[in-house]
């Protein structure tokens, strides 16, 4: 094809070339109300396509211990806290003790969850249940009652009776399985290789009065033997806390668990002292 | 007609306890702006965000109405009265998730929660900050409001439209008390038509897709009771001001060439 000037080009635009010519040929059997699946909204989202529109409900089919196993497992910085919560409520307790018990533990000055939130976390892994005072299931349903005001009807909420928590069967299924200590060696097993580390760390933590992160970093974090290693406490002291092998208190301090993993890693090589 | 050069006592009388009739109707009137103030108040508030634990305990103790004759508000009252039964420590909280869930949603896309502002209904892309938000703000500025600055939402969100409301009912309410019936028609009949031209046109689907988001029947049952009390309030506004207008054409037609003030009662918006 050879290039020409537009202006040496001739144009025959007679309209009637164009009769023959039907815009709408491809479209032949197009139905405007059919949905073509293109831009359009689609019918089952589209505000007041659907009048009745119905949210598919998410069927929870998890049995109470697999709950329970994916709670732990996803909130695993509160496990020595929900097992205390757990352990607390193996005889019900009115929700004023399960709270203050929770605020007591929990030794935050601004803790991201509230006593009754982490209730509610194991009210529905089925971990808690509600009862009455006398451990009765808490069937209580919800009714506003009526009252009469010169001669007017109104609804007026009720007050619901006090909530107690109970362990669940799935709860104390639960405790009688959980062996932290397992998990704490299971750990040593793993990091091996850092034995030396969390001995520094849990020694520490031994310590009278706990230890603050600056002085685990200045052991840890500036030492130039885990410098070297590319080692950092911050990785350490978040794997034994959750080995319940540490525990804060406005400070980081050993806990029994702590004292027997420290127990056996020193029956084991000594590491180099990070003081000399 | 021509004014009568002399009155009676009875004339007289009778002119007092009209006056008086015609006042206790406009006092009548202003108890039931007050009213419509209160709910529209609380409609508002309940929109703006999550409940905090100092209102979950006033509307517990509180109380609704049982009957408003108005199947849809009923329901909604009911349905919060009962949830407000079983409120526990953890209400605040689990209320703070359904709004979450109702009104803000996974923002995937805008389709995701029942987004409480009118550009989102009557745009084509439900897309925020359309022509509705330019509409309602020039109708506040019209009366003297705009948006205070500690309102981070924009000015066709569900809470302004229903506080504008609210402060409409004040403003009428108080002219009602004061004698300037004029001035309540003015009010009253802006508030007809902003229900008529932007409340009615899309709060109902928002309504519906707040039942179908919303998990706790608190918020359930808000959007019963805001479909039912708007179409309630409309219907109430277009009986009160067609009564009105046909009052006023009722007395232009007993005294022709005297003033036509039914021309001079529709309110600039």
């Amino acid at each position: 094809m050879t290039q020409e000037h537009a202006s040496e080009m001739e144009f025959d635009l007679g309209f009637e070339d164009f009769d023959a010519f039907d815009a709408l040929a491809e479209l032949d059997g197009f139905d405007e109300d059919e949905d073509d699946g293109g831009d359009q909204v689609p019918k089952d989202r589209g505000i007041g396509l659907n009048p009745n529109p119905v949210m598919p409900e998410h069927e929870d089919t998890r049995t109470p211990d697999q709950k329970l196993a994916d709670l732990f497992s996803e909130m695993q910085p509160y496990r020595s806290l929900l097992i205390k919560i757990m352990d607390f409520c193996l005889e019900p307790h009115s929700s004023e003790d399960v709270f203050q018990f929770i605020a007591d533990a929990q030794s935050v000055k601004h803790p991201v969850y509230s006593p009754a939130n982490f209730c509610n976390f194991l009210e529905r892994s089925e971990a808690l249940w509600r009862v009455f005072e006398d451990g009765a299931p808490y069937d209580y349903e919800p009714q506003a009652e009526t009252v009469v005001i010169d001669g007017v009807e109104y609804l007026q909420p009720a007050e619901p009776p006090a909530v107690w928590w109970l362990t669940s069967p799935a709860g104390v299924r639960f405790l009688e399985q959980d062996d932290p200590m397992s998990r704490a060696m299971a750990l040593l097993d793993s990091e091996q290789s850092h034995a030396d580390v969390l001995r520094v760390i849990l020694g520490l933590a031994a310590a009278e009065g706990g230890t603050s992160a600056k002085a685990l970093a200045a052991a840890i974090d500036r030492n130039p033997e885990f410098k070297a290693r590319g080692v950092f406490s911050s990785k350490f002291v978040d794997l034994l806390h959750k080995a319940d092998a540490l525990e804060w208190k406005g400070c980081w301090s050993i806990t029994p668990i702590g004292l027997e993993l420290q127990a056996a890693l020193d029956q084991a090589t000594s590491p180099a002292d990070p003081e000399n | 007609m021509t004014e009568a050069a002399f009155t009676t006592p009875a004339d007289a009388v009778d002119q007092a306890a009209s006056a008086a009739a015609d006042q206790a109707f406009l006092n009548e009137i202003a108890a039931m702006c007050a009213k419509r103030s209160g709910t529209y108040s609380m409609l508002s508030r309940l929109f703006a965000s999550e409940p905090d634990a100092a209102l979950v305990e006033d509307l517990h103790a509180g109380r609704f109405p049982s009957s408003t004759g108005c199947p849809d508000a009923d329901q909604g009252y009911r349905m919060i009265a009962t949830y407000l039964s079983g409120r526990w420590a953890g209400t605040v909280a689990d209320l703070a998730v359904d709004f979450s869930r109702t009104f803000v949603g996974n923002s995937a896309d805008a389709f995701s929660a029942a987004y409480p502002m009118e550009s989102v209904y009557t745009s084509e892309k439900r897309l925020r900050m359309q022509e509705a938000r330019d509409e309602v703000l020039a109708i506040y500025r019209s009366h003297k409001l705009d948006k205070a600055d500690a309102w981070a939402e924009s000015e066709d969100h569900l809470s302004a439209e229903l506080e504008f409301m609210q402060v409409l009912c004040d403003r009428a309410a108080a002219c009602l008390t004061s004698g300037d019936e004029d001035g309540a028609i003015a009010y009253l009949t802006t508030q007809r038509n902003f229900l008529e031209d932007h409340l009615v046109c899309w709060v109902p689907m928002l309504c519906q897709d707040m039942k179908r988001f919303a998990k706790t029947d608190f918020y359930r049952g808000l959007a019963f009771l805001t479909d039912g009390f708007l179409q309630t309030d409309f219907e109430f506004l277009s009986d009160l001001l067609s009564e009105d207008s046909d009052d006023e054409a009722s007395a232009a037609d007993a005294a022709p060439g005297a003033n036509a003030a039914a021309d001079d009662s529709t309110a600039a918006r």
